[in-house]
C-alpha cells in the first residue's frame, strides 16, 4: 500500500504526542477551558466594572456665578451627580486634577436673565478626559443639560403656542433588524477569527518542535532514516501529526468558546450583547476553511522544526514567526467581514476574512472559491518546502 | 557482502569553503568477519558510515550492499542493514516493546513476525524486566539493548556499527561486544568504526585505518604490524596516520 509506512510514522507520533501532557494542555484544556474561563474573567470585571460606573454618585464641582438659577437647580436633582460649590476656575481645575472632583460646572452670571429674555447663553464644564470616571461625570452633566435644554425649549414653544413637533418637521424613524442572535455573531465573528487562528498555530508548536528538531537532538532521527520509509513517507506522516494536532486545538477553540458563550452565563451574555447562534452552513464553512489554514500551519511549523539544530534553536527561530500569525490574526478584532476580492488571496487574511463572513451568514461564492484554492496552492507550496528541507543533507545534519 | 569504491564526499562549509570528508576510499567487508574502520575523531568514519547506510548520498564513487547500490537502490539496501550507533537515541515515551514493533512494521514485517522475534529478542537480551516501562525511564545500557534489538528485528544480513560503545560502561560496552561476536557467527557481514585500540584487537578480522578521510592501510593485526614494523596496535596506528613518536618521544 503506498504510503503505508506514513500510516504507520503517523500513528507512532501521534502516540507520543497525546502521552506529553504539553500537547494536552495546549490542544484541549486551554482552549476548551482556559480560554473561556479568562473570557469569563475578564466579562465579569468588564460587567463588575460596568454595574459599579453607572450606580456610582460622582461629586461634581459648580462655580455659580449667576447666583439663583434654574439650572443649578436642576442638576441637583440628579441623584447620580452629589454637587459641591467651588469658588474659583483655578481651584476647580486642580481639584479634578487631584481627582477630588470628577467635573466642574461653571454658570455664567447673566446665565437665569439671558434664559428668561428667550436668549442663549453658554455652560461651561470642566473635566479630565484623561480620567474614566472625569469623562462619565462630563457625560453626565451634558445628558442633563440635554433634559434641562428639552424643558426650556418646551416652555418657549408653549408660550407661543407652538406644538415642539415644529422643530422636527421630519423625524427618523431607525429599526435595527439585527437580532440578538446577529450582535452575538459580530461580537462572535471578531474574537473566533483570532483564538482559532491562534490557538491552531501555538497548539502545534509543541508537537513540531518535538517531532523533527527534538529527533535530531535525541539521536533518533539518524535511526529512522535508516528504516525502509522513505524520506516523503516520513515527512507526511509527521505532517499529518502536525496538522491533526493544530485541527484538533483550533476545534477545541471552537467548541469552548461557542459553548461558553452559549452557556447562559451572565458574564457571557454580557460579553456577547445578547445570545449568538451559528447557522450549520457557517460552521461548515469553517471547517473547511481551518482545513488549508491548518496545513498551512503545520507544513510552516514542520519546515522550521526541520531546520533547526534542536528544540531550543526551533524556538527561538519561531519567535520572528509569530508576528506573521498574531498581527493578522489581532486585525479581526478591527476589521469588518466585507472586503473586496484581492483579499481572498492573501495568505492568512483571507481564512480570517472567510471565517468572518460565514459567523455574519456572508456566503460569497467568488470570494469563498478564491480564498480555498489559494490557502490550499499556499498549504501545498509550504509542504513541498518542508519535503525540500527534509530531503537535504546539509539541514539535516547541521552542526 | 560491503563493498566501497573510490568512494568520496565533499561538503561545503561557509568558513573553511569545501571539505573533503571522505576521499576516494575503497574496502570490502565479507560475510561471517568483521572489518574495523578504525580513525580519530574527524577522520570520515561517520560519513562513510553514513554513506553505507543511504543517510548521506556520496560526491563520487559507488558502494554496494548486499548487492545493491546506495545511490540507485538506496530502499533495499536500508531493508538489509541494521545500524547501531553510540549516538542513537530511544523515543522517550513509547516502550521498548512499542518501539522494536514500530520499526518492525516500518520494515514490513508481519505483526505475527514482529511478535515472535521481539519475545525471542527480549529472551536473548535479557530485557523482560523494563520492556513494557518508557524508554525515558531506562538506564543507558538498557536503552543501548532497545537499539540492539531495534537494529535486528528485521533480521539483516549486514549490520553497521559506528563507534557503538562510546560512553557506555564497561558492562554495557561488554553487552554490545558479544552481541557484534553473535551476528559474525551467525554469518552476517560486519563494519565498525571505532578509536578504541582493545576493541579492535578483540574483534575484528580485518581493519582498515581510516586518516583525512581517506583509507591508510588495509589488512589484518598481523598484516598491519609487519607492514609498520609496530608490535603495540596504538603505535601501529600512529604510524600509519603520519603522526608517529618525534625525536623527542612525543
Amino acid at each position: 500500500m503506498a504510503f503505508k509506512n506514513s500510516l504507520i510514522v503517523y500513528r507512532k507520533e501521534l502516540t507520543e504526542a497525546f502521552r506529553d501532557k504539553r500537547v494536552i494542555y495546549s490542544t484541549i484544556i486551554s482552549p476548551m477551558l482556559v480560554i473561556p474561563l479568562l473570557w469569563w474573567v475578564m466579562g465579569y470585571f468588564i460587567m463588575q466594572r460596568n454595574t459599579e460606573s453607572n450606580q456610582e454618585v460622582l461629586k461634581i464641582g459648580m462655580i455659580d456665578h449667576s447666583g439663583n438659577d434654574k439650572l443649578s437647580a436642576f442638576l441637583k436633582n440628579d441623584n447620580t451627580l452629589d454637587i459641591t460649590p467651588v469658588t474659583d476656575v483655578a481651584d476647580a481645575q486642580q481639584q479634578i486634577r487631584d481627582r477630588k472632583l470628577r467635573a466642574v460646572v461653571e454658570i455664567p452670571q447673566q446665565f437665569q436673565s439671558q434664559l428668561d429674555a428667550d436668549q442663549n447663553t453658554q455652560v461651561q464644564v470642566y473635566f479630565d478626559r484623561s480620567n474614566e470616571k472625569s469623562t462619565t461625570a462630563e457625560q453626565r452633566v451634558e445628558k442633563s443639560l440635554t433634559d434641562f435644554n428639552d424643558k426650556i425649549v418646551n416652555d418657549r414653544l408653549s408660550r407661543h403656542n407652538l406644538s415642539k413637533d415644529i422643530l422636527k418637521p421630519v423625524e427618523l424613524k431607525e429599526q435595527n433588524v439585527a437580532s440578538s442572535d446577529s450582535m452575538g455573531s459580530l461580537i462572535l465573528s471578531a474574537i473566533l477569527p483570532y483564538i482559532l487562528v491562534l490557538m491552531g498555530f501555538f497548539g502545534g508548536t509543541t508537537v513540531a518542535f518535538d517531532i523533527a528538531a527534538g529527533e535530531k537532538e535525541r539521536g533518533t532521527l539518524e535511526t529512522l532514516l535508516v528504516s525502509s520509509a522513505t524520506r516523503t513517507e516520513i515527512v507526511i506522516g509527521k505532517f499529518l501529526t502536525i496538522f491533526t494536532v493544530c485541527s484538533l486545538a483550533a476545534v477545541s477553540s471552537i467548541v469552548g468558546l461557542v459553548l461558553t458563550f452559549q452557556s447562559g452565563l451572565k458574564a457571557f451574555s454580557f460579553m456577547a450583547k445578547g445570545k449568538m447562534s451559528i447557522s450549520y452552513p457557517s460552521v461548515a464553512l469553517i471547517v473547511v476553511m481551518i482545513i488549508p489554514l491548518m496545513l498551512m500551519f503545520a507544513a510552516v511549523l514542520l519546515a522550521l522544526s526541520t531546520f533547526a539544530r534542536n528544540q531550543k534553536e526551533a524556538q527561538t527561530m519561531f519567535l520572528p514567526l509569530t508576528l506573521f500569525v498574531t498581527m493578522p490574526a489581532a486585525l479581526s478584532f478591527v476589521l469588518g467581514a466585507e472586503t473586496t476580492l484581492k483579499s481572498s488571496v492573501i495568505p492568512l487574511m483571507n481564512g480570517i476574512y472567510l471565517i468572518k463572513q460565514a459567523l455574519q451568514g456572508i456566503f460569497d461564492p467568488t470570494f469563498i472559491g478564491l480564498a480555498l484554492l489559494s490557502s490550499v496552492i499556499y498549504a501545498g507550496l509550504a509542504i513541498v518546502l518542508s519535503l525540500a528541507l527534509f530531503n537535504r543533507e546539509e539541514v539535516l545534519f547541521r552542526s | 557482502m560491503i563493498e566501497a569504491s573510490n568512494l568520496s564526499k565533499v561538503f561545503t562549509d561557509k568558513k573553511r569553503g569545501e571539505v573533503r570528508a571522505v576521499d576516494g576510499i575503497s574496502f570490502k567487508c565479507r560475510p561471517g568477519s568483521i572489518f574495523a574502520l578504525l580513525g580519530a575523531n574527524g577522520a570520515g568514519k561517520t560519513t562513510t558510515l553514513r554513506m553505507l547506510a543511504t543517510i548521506l548520498t556520496p560526491t563520487s564513487g559507488e558502494a554496494t550492499i548486499a548487492g545493491y547500490n546506495v545511490i540507485d537502490e538506496p530502499a533495499k539496501v536500508r531493508s538489509k542493514i541494521g545500524f547501531l550507533s553510540g549516538t542513537t537515541g530511544v523515543y522517550g515515551k513509547l516502550s521498548p516493546r512499542e518501539m522494536i514493533e514500530y520499526f518492525g512494521r516500518l520494515y514490513g514485517l508481519e505483526d505475527s513476525v514482529i511478535k515472535q522475534r521481539s519475545e525471542h529478542l527480549f529472551d536473548i537480551l535479557n530485557m523482560r524486566d523494563f520492556v513494557n516501562g518508557r524508554c525515558d525511564k531506562l538506564s543507558t545500557g538498557q536503552k543501548q539493548k532497545v537499539s540492539i534489538a531495534r537494529s535486528i528485528i528485521h533480521e539483516p544480513p549486514v549490520m553497521i556499527f559506528d563507534e557503538p560503545t562510546s560512553g557506555l560502561d564497561v558492562m554495557s560496552s561488554r553487552t554490545i561486544m558479544t552481541f557484534i561476536e553473535n551476528c559474525r557467527k551467525q554469518g552476517k557481514t560486519i563494519i565498525y568504526s571505532t578509536h578504541i585500540m582493545s576493541e579492535v584487537e578483540r574483534l575484528c578480522d580485518e581493519i582498515g585505518v581510516i586518516h583525512n578521510g581517506q583509507i591508510r592501510a588495509i589488512g589484518t593485526l598481523q598484516q598491519l604490524r609487519e607492514q609498520t614494523g609496530e608490535q603495540n596496535l596504538e603505535m601501529v596506528f600512529l604510524k600509519l596516520c603520519g603522526e608517529g613518536r618525534t625525536e623527542n618521544g612525543f
